[in-house]
Order: structure tokens, then sequence, then C-alpha cells
């Protein structure tokens, strides 16, 4: 291996290894203040959906996303080759999956028209954004990789909490790694949106593959390896080329190098999609996204929908959200779960809180201390909690079942959710009642009464109710903090 | 004409051999796998962590001051100090209220000044192991974390366990709880102490020393709650501690059991200390401002015989 | 030539290190910050006076609290000129000090709505005859009565006998008051 394919194995492992142990550290809870969204906030195509569907760019996206753009017109898509986990990923995965001489063929490697694809999903994207859905965070990869961990390998590690869905994250993470068996980054080439936002930027890259004329031999060694199928020979598209430098190492002759500036005498300069093709992407997209919402999805959701502390509202949180599955990895109880359909066709896999899986602890702000797009803005404790003096952050309001209760329904002394209410003073109070028993014995009951003044609606009363699986108190979103219309009081 | 072909000797030996051996493990099977019990698990038996107490002796000490580890070694001292409690080489287990996700100034969880002095004497008495865990009610990460317990302790020399850490196991329970599993190092201790913080509690007035034992079990423990007088009576029955401290350096009296706001927090300043697990909680309801006598659990525990809440037993000593 | 690659390679090899580097390092900070909480809810539990034994007092009464409508029963007719700087509730309680012989300190502390008013409402109180005290409050000092401010609270510390031991009494005090508020 030549010292530059060296250098750029070590970055790949230093890059995967960093996306995995911030993954595991964020998922075990780890108290110290490390950048977990790092790699989502370097994603030029979430700044580019957030800023096209949100109008507005937080400011760790526009660094992060800004600077892999200006180093991509610079050194091309070095960032597919030398930094992406999911390349790399899928790299190990051709390597270990499928013997040498399948990967690395002419014939598995040379260049597809249909590659085209992931420049068409990109402008389906970026239409459907510019419109307010977001949708990009489906195929992007970072968020695609991270969501495929934690919510398909983690449940199986030992303490690992269930996701319900998880199998579906899991097995897409797992088609794109046994894809590479066959056709190696096949991902990469064809159909991840990132790739293709890269490829725009790279077409023009500063630093490209070079070609000795004179020494080439024609000899095709160059397109054995090539990761990102893009003809090193003849008609090479630096916007496909991963800069994996295969082809470099790979002549015989050495008439191949990366240089400033460098080219070759015949480079491919047609897009790869067609116009009539790019057209139509950037009408689909417009029309998917009214499509899309044309069932309701954003006023009428699932009435029992709640939606993470500090979450923005639904349009807002919408064109922001890029299903990275990070909060619900942050989230100590479990509490939040990936939506399959409460949310809408549009919020599949946006997270909402389901109380029987855990409650919101009443201090805690880890989901929004680590959303990368500011879908779920980041709250302080005193904020959250309402220490500061002002009203607290709230997602819902419990009701309580009279016709499951124990004290209601039963004559059974209980108050477990009064006991696990946090709010100082409590939401859940008392009527005490006497109550003659079927046999005739009077008993003195606490019944529990809900103040929805002063519910914040974090759940652990249902979480804990005794009462089944459907708790004799439950939470829905009514009167949520971040929509001043999902309201049932009067004065909020 | 049909030719009958005929195998060798060698062939036929190999293949009545191989069948016989099919028929052979075929039937092995069969009968081994027949009608099989599943084996239960084991159900492992409570032990009694109590010392023999001799007759004369204080029954409980409660200590007065401001700063709570001294309260606890003076206590501790006047009681016969804690080589009587512990001895060299045994695995003690410490168990404090670390149930809520609050900080030690909002007094929903034991102080973590008298849990750490509590480690520090048990080692000092020469104990193998210290042990110091509870299943908490909120997230057992935040609530270790949070309550200062996880370093307090840690930093005396404690293993400390939080609820993720634990495997429940099952024993022999009975009454309400029975069927409910407890959490393994209460099976694996030589000697139990039980730290409760004394608070404020909406169904049973007051949650103390016997209210704390909800901490050793998990799931299921959300029932007991339908009759708490009888089942706190029961667990006091069931969980025969070698010691109870009760931390009184700040009482929750409003909005327990967690409190949250510091207005429901009143500065006390004391830790008793006992074998008598009634008398303790009899205390501490005092410290709260509440009668002992008018607490269903105190009255049954009493006439169950597992202590005294007569008041007059309790041996106080000043401030330093 | 080869010297070059050399230090392009270096160059490159850095790259990853730094991005490692730079991960872990904001690995030293946590997360959250128990004192912000502590500081608010400290707040909003209102003025607080220190423990008995945080001033060196030998006992204290159980704190009582006033608000505004309630001021007249602590301070009478000045209870008016509190109310218009801005007041908004206090806590008042008696220590304990045994020196030579047993003397005691009233304690009051008063929350006004902002600073300004605090310290309005020190320059109305004060005796003629006080002078200013060194240290980290900004007190002022007769010997027999001490006034402080701190933020939006007034502490107000009056010596029930006089002994030799009471102006260091009186520091005892407000020094622990200024331990406790945050």
């Amino acid at each position: 291996m030549t010292p530059v394919r060296l250098v750029r194995v070590v970055w790949q492992a230093t890059f995967l290894g960093l996306f995995l142990w911030l993954l595991v550290r964020l998922a075990e809870g780890d108290p110290r203040a490390f950048p977990y969204a790092v790699f989502q906030q370097s994603s030029p195509l979430s700044s580019a959906g957030v800023a096209f569907a949100a109008r507005t760019l937080p400011p760790a996206l526009a660094v992060g996303g800004g600077v892999v753009l200006v180093l991509t017109v610079v050194f091309g898509r070095f960032f597919c080759g030398w930094v992406c986990p999911l390349g790399t990923l899928q790299q190990l995965a051709s390597v270990v999956l499928s013997p040498r001489s399948r990967r690395e063929s002419i014939e598995v490697n040379r260049w597809r028209p249909w590659y085209a694809l992931k420049s068409w999903i990109l402008a389906f994207m970026l239409a459907a954004a510019l419109l307010g859905s977001l949708q990009t965070g489906l195929l992007d990869p970072l968020s695609l990789a991270a969501r495929g961990l934690a919510a398909g390998v983690w449940p199986l590690l030992p303490g690992g909490r269930p996701v319900p869905g998880g199998w579906l994250a899991a097995s897409l993470l797992v088609a794109v790694l046994v894809a590479s068996r066959f056709v190696p980054r096949l991902f990469c080439r064809a159909l991840c949106p990132l790739g293709a936002l890269l490829a725009l930027f790279a077409r023009n890259a500063l630093f490209r593959l070079a070609r000795r004329d004179g020494a080439c031999t024609d000899c095709r060694a160059c397109r054995f390896a090539c990761q990102g199928a893009d003809e090193p020979l003849g008609a090479h598209r630096p916007g496909e080329c991963h800069v994996c430098l295969n082809c470099v190492g790979g002549c015989p002759e050495g008439a191949l190098a990366f240089r400033f500036l460098g080219s070759i005498s015949a480079p491919e300069r047609r897009p790869d999609l067609g116009r009539r093709w790019l057209v139509g992407g950037i009408l689909s997209g417009l029309g998917a996204a009214p499509l899309l919402r044309a069932g309701g999805g954003r006023e009428v959701a699932s009435p029992a929908m709640l939606r993470p502390p500090g979450a923005l509202r639904e349009l807002e949180f919408l064109e922001r959200c890029i299903k990275c599955s990070l909060c619900e990895q942050a989230c100590p109880t479990g509490a939040l779960q990936p939506a399959l359909a409460q949310a809408g066709v549009e919020g599949f896999w946006t997270p909402v809180l389901v109380p029987r899986r855990g409650g919101c602890e009443f201090a805690c702000t880890r989901c929004g201390e680590v959303c990368p797009t500011g879908a779920i803005a980041s709250l302080t404790a005193t904020r959250k909690t309402g220490y500061d003096g002002g009203p607290p952050v709230r997602i819902g309001t419990a009701f309580v079942d009279r016709g499951r209760c124990l004290p209601w329904a039963m004559a059974t002394p209980c108050i477990v959710c009064e006991e696990m209410c946090p709010t100082d003073p409590k939401a859940i109070w008392f009527e005490r009642v006497n109550e003659a028993a079927r046999d005739g014995r009077m008993l003195v009951l606490q019944r529990p009464r809900l103040d929805p003044a002063r519910c914040v609606g974090c759940g652990l009363c249902e979480n804990r109710c005794p009462v089944g699986a459907e708790a004799a108190i439950r939470v829905t979103s009514v009167g949520e903090s971040r929509d001043p219309l999902n309201r049932m009081l009067l004065g909020g | 004409m049909s030719h009958e072909h005929r195998i060798g000797r060698r062939e036929a030996l190999v293949r009545l051999s191989s069948a016989g051996l099919a028929v052979a493990g075929v039937a092995t099977g069969a009968l081994g796998f027949a009608d099989r019990r599943t084996a239960s698990a084991a159900v492992s038996a409570l032990r009694d962590w109590r010392v023999a107490t001799p007759g004369e002796g204080a029954r409980a000490v409660a200590a007065r001051g401001a700063n709570p580890a001294d309260n606890v070694r003076r206590a501790l001292t006047a009681l016969g100090g804690v080589e009587r409690f512990v001895k060299r080489g045994e695995v003690v287990l410490v168990k404090p209220n670390v149930g809520w996700d609050r900080l030690p100034e909002q007094a929903a969880n034991t102080d973590p000044r008298v849990v750490a002095e509590i480690v520090r004497q048990a080692r000092a008495a020469g104990a193998r192991r210290v042990v110091v865990a509870d299943i908490s009610c909120n997230d057992p990460g935040r609530c270790f974390d949070r309550s200062g317990i996880l370093a307090a302790a840690g930093q005396a020399g404690a293993e400390v366990l939080d609820g993720r850490h634990v495997k429940m196991v099952s024993a022999n329970l009975s009454g309400a709880a029975a069927g409910l599993q407890v959490f393994a190092p209460l099976l694996e201790a030589d000697r139990v102490i039980n730290v409760p913080i004394a608070k404020h509690h909406g169904l049973s007035r007051v949650t103390l020393g016997m209210k704390n034992w909800f901490g050793v079990l998990d799931r299921g423990r959300n029932r007991l709650h339908q009759d708490i007088d009888r089942c706190l009576a029961e667990l006091g029955a069931m969980f025969r501690p070698t010691l109870t401290v009760v931390d009184a350096t700040r009482v929750l009296l409003g909005n327990g059991p967690q409190g949250g706001s510091l207005s429901d927090v009143k500065d006390v300043g004391a830790v008793a200390v006992s074998v008598d697990p009634v008398l303790c909680d009899a205390w501490g309801a005092v410290q709260l401002g509440v009668d002992p006598s008018s607490l269903g659990f105190i009255r049954n525990a009493e006439r169950a015989g597992l202590g005294r809440s007569d008041l007059a037993l309790v041996r106080e000593i000043g401030k330093a | 030539m080869r010297g070059r690659f050399r230090l392009w390679y270096a160059a490159l090899l850095a790259v990853p290190a730094a991005a490692a580097t730079l991960v872990m390092a904001q690995g030293r900070r946590t997360r959250d910050d128990p004192r912000a909480v502590l500081a608010s809810l400290r707040t909003a539990a209102g003025p607080a006076l220190p423990a008995a034994a945080a001033a060196s007092a030998s006992s204290s009464t159980e704190p009582a609290r006033y608000d505004r409508e309630s001021l007249y029963e602590l301070v009478d007719g000045a209870a008016e000129g509190y109310l218009a700087r801005g007041f908004e509730r206090c806590v008042a309680a008696t220590y304990a000090f045994q020196g030579t012989a047993r003397f005691e300190v009233a304690a009051e502390v008063y929350r006004f709505a902002s600073d300004a008013g605090a310290r309005a409402q020190l320059d109305a109180d004060r005796p003629r005859s006080t002078a200013p005290l060194d240290g980290a409050l900004a007190a002022v000092s007769d010997g027999n009565v001490l006034l402080a401010t701190r933020g939006r609270d007034l502490l107000k510390l009056t010596a029930l006998t006089t002994d030799p031991g009471g102006r260091e009494a009186l520091g005892a005090l407000a020094d622990a008051w200024l331990k406790e508020s945050p």
C-alpha cells in the first residue's frame, strides 16, 4: 500500500472510531460535554436541507457544512473517501463479504448511467425542502448510520433498550452494507444525496487526478480498485471520484497523480443527470411536499403525539429534524422513540415521547443539548423546570382515566402517580372520600385529581401507573408550551 | 432378466451401524426430553442481618450537630462502636435512599455526607466489601449523580451500584410482596445498613426506614401502595437490618417524597442510629412534626414485635 | 523530494489527530451545572438566613416569614417606606450567642424588587454613626446595628444586648449569610 493510501486508511479509521465512540458515549449517558453531534453538523446535505426548509441556519451547521463544502471545492470528494463513517463501513463490508477478485474488477467498478439516481434524489429532496418538508435525513449517511446503530445494534447489546420499529432502520443500514458485497460502495455511488451534493462542488475541484499521457499504456489497472467508479482512464468524472487514490498507487507506470489544477486529457463534462430528469426530480419534490401533507399530517397528527421538551412548533420542527436519532439515544429513560405513523408520513422517524416507555426526567435537557439542527432547542435545567421563576416547559397534560384508576373505580388505595409527580407543588392532588367497599367496610380513599395549570406532561405518572398496558393516567399533547393553539385552558 | 446387485459385507456393516446410531440418537433424545419439567429458578432465602445485642446498652442514639459525618460517628460510638456491628472481612450493603433526581439541598435523597461516613466506618471496621445500591424511581444515572452519592460513596471506597448495574433475583418474600424480586447485593451481604432520609409522603404521611425497603424491589413494587400500612410492616418484618441510620440532616416537610422547592426543606441537623427499626421510624416522624402513634404502619410494626416506638428509649446527644 | 513528501504526510496525519484531540478536549467540561439549578432554587425560595451553627451561634428561633401584607407586624409604621421601595418579602429570626454572658442578635433579610430598592432602604435605615466595614459585603455597622445588601436582599442585624462580643457576632452572622446566598 502506498504511503498516501495508508494515510487515508488512518483518516478513515480515526473518523469511524470517533463516530462510533461518540455514539456509544452518548448512549451510555456520559456526563461529559463531548460534541456528540459533530458529524451530523458537518454534513453539507443537512445544512442545505435545513437552510432551504427553515430559511435559517444554526451556526454549527453553517460552519460544519460550509467548511466541508469549501474543502470539497478545493480537494474534491475527499469527505467520501477519507472521512465518511458510512463509507468506511461499506468498504469494510465489501472487504469482509466479497473476495478481492470480485470487488477489485473493472466490470464491477465501471461507471453506470443509473448512478445519476443520487442526483435525482438530491434534486427531489432539496425541492421538497424548499416547500418545508425536510426528508434529507432519510438518506443522509451520517443520520442513516447513527439511526441504524441506535435502533438496530444498541438494543442487541447488554443493557440495551428496545426500540419499536428499530428493525426498519437497522434493515436499511444492513441493506446498504450488504449491497457493498455486490458493488462496493453502491450506496455512495448510486443513492447518497450527500455524495451527489459534494459531486456538484467537486466537478471543478482544484485538486484532481492528472495523467501523463505519454506514460500511460492503457493497461486499465487504474480502474480495478476505483472506489468512486469514476473511470480514471478516459472519460474521467471528477464529481464521482472519492479521492481514494487507489488508481494512483495501482498504476504500474506511475502515470497518475493527484495534483493542483491537474487534468486528465478527456474528462467527462456533461452532468450525470440529464436536464429532463433534473426537472422531473425537482417537480416531483415540489409536488411531493404538499402531497405528504394532504392527509393533514401536521395539524391532525395523533393527539397522543408528544414531542421532546424544547421542540419547536410542529411546522418548524419538521423543517429541521434530520431523523438522526441522537436525541433518542441521549434520552436517559428511553422516553424518546422514533415515530412510525404517529407523526404522519412527513414525520416518519422523528422523535416522539412515549410515556409508557419512559418519563421525561424533570431537570433533564439532554435531547436539546445534542440536537444538531436545533429542531429541539437546547434548554437549561433552570428554564425547563421553571426554577428560574418563569413557567416550566410543558410537553402536554395528563388526564386521569377514572374508569381504570384504582381509587376511582376499584375502591383500592394507590397514588403512585402523585408520588412520581416531580413538580412542586405537585400537579396531582387528592380528594379524600369515604367510600363503602363491596363488603360494606368503609374505606378512606385518596383519589387523584389533576391540576392542569401545574402539569408539565412529563409522563412519569403514566410510566409508573400499576394499571396494565393502558395506564389509568395518560398524557396527551394539549397544553404543550411550543404551540399556543394546542391549549384547552384559558390563559394557556 | 433382472440382475440383483448385492452390496459387500463392509458396506452392509457401515449402513447397519449408521442406521443403528441414528435410531439410538433419536430414541435417546425422545426419552431424554419426554415430559421434562423445566427447572424452576432457584429462590434464595433472605437472611437476618441483625447482630446479637447484649441486653444493656443504648437501643438508639440520636446525635445533633452541624457536621453530619460527625453526627454519624458520635452516634455510632455511643451505640457501642461500629465494630460491634461490622466484623472484619464481612460484606456490607449500605442501602441509602437514592430514589430521586434531585440535588442534596432538596432533601429527597439521603445526604451524601452521611452515606460516605457510614462507608468509611464500615471500611475502618475491616469490611471486605462495602456496596452502596438502590433501585431509583427516576433515571438511575441521574439520581446517583445529582444526589452526590455516587461521588461521595465512591470516594469513601464503596462499590456504588445503581439500578442499571444490579441483577434482580428471586427471593422468598412473603405477604403482599410475594413473587417480587430483590437486587442481588442484598443476598450477597453479611450486614445491611438501612439509611433512609426523613421525608413527608402523600400516602403514608412519612417515608422512613420501612418505606426505604422499596428500593431493594423493582417491578411490582408500585402495587404495594394499595395497602401501605400493612405492606410497610411486612417489609419491616422480612428485611431485618443490622442497623438503621435515619438521616435528619435536612428533612422534607412537604410535597414529598420528591420535594423540589427549598421551602419544603428544613435543616434539622440530626442523625439517629439504632438496631430497632420501629424506634428509628418513630424518631424520624417526630423530626417531621408527626406523632408516631398516629401512623398506621408504626402501630402495625410494633404489634408485630418488630420494635418499640417509645421515644424515651432514644438517647439524644446534643451538639459537639 | 522525499523530505517534502514526509512533510506532506505528517501534515495529513496531523488532521485526524487534531480532530480527535479537539473532540476529547471538549470532554473536560460536564454537561450539567448543578450550581445554576441550586442558585435559582435558592432565589425562588426567598430570602434566607443562615443556620445558627454556621454563624457560630448557639441557637436561633424558627425563622418567621412576612410578605407585603404582614410586614407591618414586624416593622409597624416603617412598612410604608419599605413597600414604597419595592419590598417583596422577608424572613426574620433571633440568634443567641454564648459570650461572656448570653446575648442575642435579631436578624432580618428583606427582599426588594430591585437592587436599587435594597440600597435605598439601607440608606434610609442606617443610624448616623455607622461606618463601612471592609470585607466582601457592602456593609455598614456601628457596633450594635449592621446593614448590608447583596443584590436585591438587605440584611439587618441588631444586637439586642450590649456585649463586648457583639461586634464580632454581627460580623460572624454577616459572613455566614454571605456564604450561603448565591
